[in-house]
């Protein structure tokens, strides 16, 4: 690449650090448009920003494969990289992002169908006492027994509640990120928790 | 309603993602059936637990291998794209000698932008890893981050590529 403005470092140039006069850090969306401008510095905080979240989604949804995790997590900010272009400012940037890691994982479960388990987790009959769960588990316990739940999900399960419940991500939201619709989302998300709850309860 | 009904859409309710007058509603139900009441807890249970579901942390080298991956990206479509133009050109050649028509190569102009390193900055390690700063120039923009954990600045600056 040839660049007309090839210059030597310029050292003396004044530069106003803008935190005094900013306090908030620059929003996902200055950056992305920066990087879609060609700044490399913009993408760079989106992975500082996004690395730990996009990399923990990925881990629980393909049931804690560390080393697979990361790996897909690189091929989500690769796929950033490739096709910035694609992210339409409508949406939120975390939403585009989410929606790239969801592909990801998807791709990843068609070539390793192994890891599809639908384990179907009993649909208990509607007049079961609903007991309190605080009441049940212990506080050691309780990590154990919930990641054991949402690994037994299925994997469009597994990805809801997530979205939801750790993500904090609202309906209108997820239902984006995975391309269905919003009844879709109220339902399977019932579902899910239903499962896991239940799953807690009779462990 | 029926506590059935109720239960369908707790999770809603929880998620405040229901009408107000709904949501009201839902809340008068809880607060006096006992089983409701625990289904909303279960789902409120459900949430704290996973909320605080935390996973390993990420290898440090993961904004260079990325860096890394990304070159190779970089090169492998810089490289098909010769191909291409190689290949279209080889086509085309004899076709233009033959008609004697001149191509005119319609050369896109466009934009791109160029990082450069215009120095470190001196950030504390455990400081947060950026800050924006500004530049007096319109056309320049400084960006300062922890990319792939060199502290530095970089500044931003257009400029036309002659391809
Ligand atoms: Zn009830």
């Amino acid at each position: 690449m040839n660049s007309v403005f090839k210059r030597e470092v310029d050292n003396t140039l004044k530069v106003t650090p803008l935190a005094t006069q900013i306090s908030s850090e620059p929003s996902d969306e200055m950056l992305i448009s920066q990087f879609v401008k060609g700044s490399k510095s913009s993408y760079e905080l989106l992975v500082q920003r996004y690395k730990k979240r996009v990399f923990e989604f990925i881990y629980f949804q393909i049931k804690q494969h560390r080393h697979d995790a990361e790996d897909l997590t690189q091929d989500v900010f690769v796929e950033l990289y490739k096709k910035v272009e694609n992210f339409r400012h409508e949406s939120k940037f975390s939403t585009y992002l989410f929606s790239i890691a969801k592909n990801i994982v998807l791709n990843y479960f068609r070539s390793n169908s192994r890891f599809f388990s639908f384990s179907q987790l009993l649909n208990k009959s509607e007049d079961v006492e609903i007991i309190n769960l605080h009441d049940q588990l212990s506080n050691e316990a309780e990590q154990k027994q919930i990641l054991l739940a949402i690994n037994s999900l299925s994997a469009d399960e597994r990805q809801i509640i997530y979205l939801c419940d750790k993500e904090n991500f609202s309906y209108l939201q997820v239902s984006e990120i995975l391309n269905i619709k919003l009844g879709t989302v109220r339902s399977r998300l019932s579902t899910a928790r239903q499962k896991v709850i239940s799953a807690l309860r009779d462990n | 309603m029926k506590c059935n009904d109720i239960q369908i859409n707790l999770g809603e309710f929880m998620d405040n993602e229901m009408n107000h007058e709904k949501s009201l509603m839902i809340k008068k139900h809880v607060q006096e059936c006992k089983q409701c009441f625990n289904q909303t807890q279960n789902i409120l249970f459900l949430k704290q637990q996973l909320e605080s579901l935390k996973g390993p942390s990420l290898n440090s080298d993961f904004e260079i291998k990325l860096q890394e991956r990304i070159k190779k990206s970089n090169t492998k479509s810089n490289y098909s794209k010769f191909l291409a133009l190689a290949a279209s050109i080889a086509l085309i050649a004899p076709l233009v000698h033959y008609l004697t028509f001149q191509p005119q190569l319609n050369v896109q102009k466009q934009f791109i932008i160029e990082l450069e390193s215009i120095g470190k900055t001196a950030f504390d390690e455990y400081e947060s890893f950026h800050k924006w700063t500004q530049v007096v120039s319109s056309e320049e923009s400084l960006v300062c981050g922890d990319a792939m954990s060199k502290r530095y600045c970089s500044l931003d600056k257009q400029y036309l590529s002659r391809i």
